[in-house]
C-alpha cells in the first residue's frame, strides 16, 4: 500500500514542482526590451583626450511611426579609463547600459594612435555581445566629431560610413575594409600588424566646423530619418576613405597613400572589379580590370626570402588622355601597349608599397605570420629582419578582354 | 519486481545514432575553446589522440558484446557477487552524475550566451530540469526512440554548421602543425580525456541489445564518425578565428556569423543552434538516464523518480554554485574528472574481458 501512496505524492509534488517552474519562467522578462524605452549603439568613436578613453556612442532611438520618423539618432559621449569605463559613463548619462549586439561600427580617432591599439579593442573582443563582423575605421581628426556629423547621403554617420565600407566598395579596391575580427587577428598573428581603412572628412565650410555632438560629456541630437535636409556645413562636407592606417604593435606607424592603398587591396582583399590609372599627360589611360586575383606569397631562394605579389586580370580601356576616335577602338598594338603600361604601373606601386613599409616596420601584409605557418624552421632565423632582408618581385598579368 | 539488469530494450541502430550524434554535441559547447586555449592550433591533435583512445575502448566493448549475451552488471555478479556488482554500479552512478555536470553548466551558458542580447537570470534555465528530471526516469527503449529522432536533426545541423562555415575559413590558421610542446598537447589530452567517454555508455548498454555479426564494427565506425565531425568543427572554428579563438565560448554559435547571407537576412544561423541545443540537451540528459538506471541495480528497487529527482536536485545546487563562475568549476572539478574518466571509461571497460562470461557451475 506504501508505493501508490508514494507515487502519489510525488506525482503532487512534480506537478508543484513544475507550475512553480513554469511561474518563474514566465515571469521573466526574457532578456526583451520595449525598444521605444531604450536605444541601441549603432557606432562609437574612440579618442583620448586628456589621458582618458572619450567614447562617442551614436544611438539610434526608435520613434512612435506616426510623424514619419522613425529613427531619432542621438550622440552621447563618455569618458573613463578604459572602454568599459566610458561605456559605463554613457549609461550613467543615459540611464540604461548600452548594447552592442547591433554596433556595426568602430572608429578610432587620430589621438589614439600613439595609444595600444589591441588596449582599446580588447574589451570589443572580451564582450561576449559584439560580434566581431562589426567594420573599423581609423579618422582624421577626433572620432566624436566624425561620428556626430551629418551627410547628405544617409541618415547618420555610421550609416554614411558603413556604405564607404561596404562589400561593393571592396570588390572595387577603392577601401581597404576589415572588420574588428581581421584586427584582432592581425594584431595577434605573429606579424603584429593591422591596417585599416583611413576616413577623412573635407569639411569645406569653414564657419560650420562643428557637429551635432559633443565631446567631454554632454549629449546631442544629430539627426533622423526623413528629417530631411542636413544643416548648410553639412552639405559641403565630402568623406573619403581611399587611404589605410597601418599600425605595428598597436600604434599607427603611418598612412598609405591613395595608390598604394589600392594596390594593397588588390593583394589582401577580394577585388572583382577595379579602375586604374596608367601613364601620364596625353598618353594617361584609365584601365578597367576585372576577375581580379592578387595575393602575396613568401618563398625561400638560397635562403632569402623573397617576396612575390602576384596579380592577374582581365584589363580593357576605359577612357584615354588622347581623346577618343572609333578607329582606335580596336588597336591592339595600343591596347597591348596600354596593359603592358599598366603592369609597369603596378610593379612600381607594389614597390613603392613595400617602400614605406618597409621604412615603418610594419607587417601589414603578415609576412612574419606566412613565415611561421609556411616556413617554421626558418622562423627564428629571419624573422627579426624579415621585412628589409625580403627581396621583391611581382608576377603581373593583364590580359585583354578582347 | 521486472528484471531491469537485462532485456533487448534499445537496438545496435539505436546506440549508434548515441554513439554519433551525442558524441558530437557533448563535445561542440566549450570543448573547443578550452581547447583552443590550452594548446592553440593543436587542438585538433589533442581531440584526434582521445578519439584514437576512446575508439580503441570502444572497438572492445564492442566486441566483448559478440562473446557474451550478458549485461556488464551479470558479469559483474558473476564473477565478483552480487555486492560487489552493486557498488561498482554505485560507483557508475556518481560517475555519470559527476560528468554530467560540466555538460549542465556549459549547456546554461550556451542559452545565456547564444540566445539572449542580455545576460538573463539563471530561472530562464531551470525549466530545463522538468524535462531532466522527465527524461530521467525513462529506459533504454526511449533513450533508443530519443536517439532516432536525434539523429537526423544532428545531420542537419552539423553539415549546415559545416556549409556556412568552411568557405569563410582559413585553414593556414593550422599551421604549423604539431608545433606546440607535446608536454602541453598531451598534458590537455589527458586533462580532456572525461570528455571522451561514451565507452562508459556502452559498459551500461551491454546485454540490453541482441548482437549480430559486424556490429562491433558498426559500433566503432559509429563513434568515429561523431568524433571526426568534432574534429571538423574545431579545426573550422580555429580557422575562423585563428588567435581569437579562445575569445570566443561556442563553437556551434560562433563559426556561421561569417556567412555571407547572415550578412542579409540575419542570424539564420541560429535555427541550426537552437536545433542542435535539442540533441545537447539528448546528450546531457543521457548521463542522468544512466545514473537512474545504475541507482536501480544498485538498491534494487525500481524508484526512478525518486533517483531522477535526486540527481536533479544535486545538479540544480551545482548550477546555481557555478552559475557564472564556469572557470572555478574547471578547476576545481574539470581539472581532476580525468582520473574518473581514466578509470570508469578506460580501465574498467578493458578489464571487462577479465570477466568470467560463463554461467557459474
Amino acid at each position: 500500500m506504501k508505493r501508490p501512496r508514494l507515487k502519489r505524492s510525488l506525482s503532487i509534488f512534480y506537478a508543484l514542482l513544475f507550475i512553480a517552474l513554469t511561474f518563474l519562467f514566465f515571469t521573466n522578462d526574457f532578456g526583451l526590451l520595449d525598444l521605444r524605452k531604450t536605444s541601441v549603439v549603432i557606432g562609437v568613436g574612440l579618442d583620448i583626450e586628456d589621458g582618458e578613453v572619450a567614447l562617442t556612442a551614436q544611438l539610434a532611438v526608435p520613434q512612435p511611426a506616426e510623424n514619419g520618423e522613425n529613427t531619432k539618432f542621438n550622440v552621447i559621449t563618455g569618458n573613463g579609463a578604459t572602454v568599459a569605463a566610458a561605456l559605463n559613463d554613457v549609461n550613467v548619462k543615459t540611464g540604461y547600459y548600452p548594447k552592442l549586439v547591433f554596433c556595426k561600427l568602430i572608429i578610432v580617432g587620430e589621438s589614439c594612435f600613439d595609444e595600444d591599439l589591441s588596449d582599446l579593442l580588447d574589451y570589443f573582443y572580451r564582450n561576449e555581445y559584439t560580434g566581431l563582423t562589426l567594420n573599423v575605421a581609423a579618422c582624421e581628426g577626433k572620432a566624436s566629431e566624425l561620428i556626430a556629423q551629418q551627410f547628405p547621403c544617409g541618415n547618420s554617420a555610421t550609416d554614411v560610413i558603413d556604405k564607404l565600407l561596404s562589400s561593393e566598395a571592396q570588390a572595387s579596391g577603392n577601401v581597404t575594409a576589415t572588420t574588428l575580427k581581421n584586427v584582432g587577428e592581425s594584431l595577434y598573428s605573429e606579424s603584429r600588424s593591422a591596417y585599416m581603412p583611413y576616413l577623412e572628412n573635407g569639411i569645406i565650410d569653414e564657419e560650420g566646423g562643428g557637429s551635432g555632438g559633443e565631446g567631454g560629456g554632454s549629449g546631442g541630437e544629430s539627426g533622423g530619418s526623413g528629417g530631411g535636409g542636413g544643416s548648410p556645413q553639412c552639405e559641403e562636407s565630402e568623406l573619403t576613405c581611399d587611404k589605410c592606417a597601418v599600425f605595428r604593435n598597436g600604434y599607427c606607424v603611418g598612412v598609405l597613400p591613395q595608390k598604394e592603398t589600392f594596390v594593397f587591396s588588390l593583394v589582401e582583399n577580394k577585388v572583382s572589379h577595379a579602375f586604374m590609372e596608367s601613364g601620364t599627360g596625353d598618353d594617361v589611360v584609365v584601365l578597367g580590370l576585372r576577375d581580379c586575383k592578387g595575393g602575396v606569397s613568401l618563398t625561400f631562394e638560397n635562403d632569402k626570402p623573397v617576396i612575390e605579389f602576384k596579380f592577374k586580370a582581365t584589363a580593357k580601356i576605359q577612357d584615354s588622355g588622347d581623346g577618343f576616335s572609333p578607329e582606335v577602338i580596336d588597336d591592339k598594338e595600343k591596347n597591348m601597349q596600354a596593359l603592358k603600361s599598366g603592369e609597369e604601373t603596378l610593379a612600381q606601386l607594389f614597390n613603392s608599397l613595400m617602400d614605406i613599409l618597409k621604412q615603418a616596420d610594419c607587417d601589414a601584409l603578415g609576412l612574419r605570420t606566412m613565415l611561421y605557418k609556411q616556413h617554421y624552421d626558418k622562423y627564428e632565423k629571419h624573422s627579426r629582419n624579415l621585412l628589409n632582408a625580403v627581396q621583391v618581385r611581382h608576377s603581373i598579368k593583364l590580359k585583354t578582354s578582347g | 519486481m521486472t528484471d531491469i539488469s537485462s532485456g533487448n530494450k534499445i537496438s545496435v541502430r539505436q546506440i549508434c545514432f548515441i554513439l554519433t550524434a551525442y558524441n558530437a554535441a557533448s563535445k561542440l559547447l566549450l570543448y573547443p575553446t578550452n581547447a583552443a586555449f590550452e594548446v592553440g592550433n593543436a587542438l585538433i591533435f589533442s581531440a584526434l589522440f582521445n578519439l584514437i583512445l576512446q575508439t580503441v575502448v570502444i572497438w572492445s566493448v564492442s566486441y566483448l558484446c559478440s562473446r557474451t549475451d550478458k549485461t556488464f552488471f551479470g558479469l559483474l555478479e558473476n564473477t565478483f557477487g552480487k555486492v560487489t556488482a552493486r557498488i561498482v554500479y554505485a560507483f557508475f552512478a556518481l560517475y555519470f552524475i559527476v560528468t554530467a555536470i560540466i555538460p549542465t553548466v556549459e549547456q546554461q551558458w550556451l542559452v545565456n550566451d547564444a540566445f539572449y542580447d542580455t545576460m538573463p537570470k539563471l530561472v530562464i534555465f531551470l525549466p530545463f530540469f522538468i524535462f531532466s528530471v522527465y527524461a530521467g526516469v525513462k529506459s533504454f527503449t526511449n533513450v533508443g526512440r530519443c536517439a532516432d529522432l536525434c539523429l537526423p536533426i544532428f545531420a542537419v545541423t552539423a553539415a549546415g554548421f559545416l556549409i556556412m562555415s568552411v568557405g569563410e575559413a582559413d585553414f593556414s590558421n593550422l599551421l604549423p602543425v604539431m608545433r606546440q610542446p607535446i608536454k602541453s598537447v598531451a598534458g590537455y589530452t589527458l586533462a580532456s580525456m572525461f570528455r571522451f567517454s561514451e565507452s562508459a555508455f556502452l559498459l551500461m548498454f551491454m546485454g540490453h541489445f541482441k548482437y549480430k555479426k559486424g556490429d562491433a564494427a558498426k559500433l566503432t565506425v559509429s563513434y568515429v564518425v561523431g568524433g571526426l565531425v568534432v574534429i571538423a568543427v574545431m579545426a573550422t572554428f580555429y580557422s575562423l578565428y585563428g588567435a581569437l579563438t579562445p575569445t570566443r565560448s561556442f563553437a556551434i554559435s560562433n563559426i556561421s556569423v561569417f556567412f555571407p547571407v547572415i550578412g542579409f537576412v540575419g542570424r539564420v544561423d541560429l535555427f541550426f543552434v537552437y536545433a542542435f541545443d535539442i540533441v545537447v540537451l539528448f546528450a546531457i540528459v543521457l548521463n542522468i538516464q544512466m545514473s537512474v538506471h545504475c541507482m536501480c541495480l544498485t538498491f534494487n528497487r525500481d524508484l526512478r523518480i525518486i533517483y531522477s529527482l535526486c540527481i536533479n536536485a544535486v545538479l540544480i545546487a551545482l548550477t546555481f554554485i557555478f552559475n557564472n563562475r564556469y572557470l572555478l568549476l574547471r578547476n576545481a572539478i574539470g581539472r581532476w574528472l580525468w582520473i574518473p574518466a581514466l578509470l570508469f571509461a578506460y580501465i574498467i571497460p578493458l578489464l571487462c574481458w577479465a570477466l568470467r562470461r560463463r554461467d557459474r557451475k
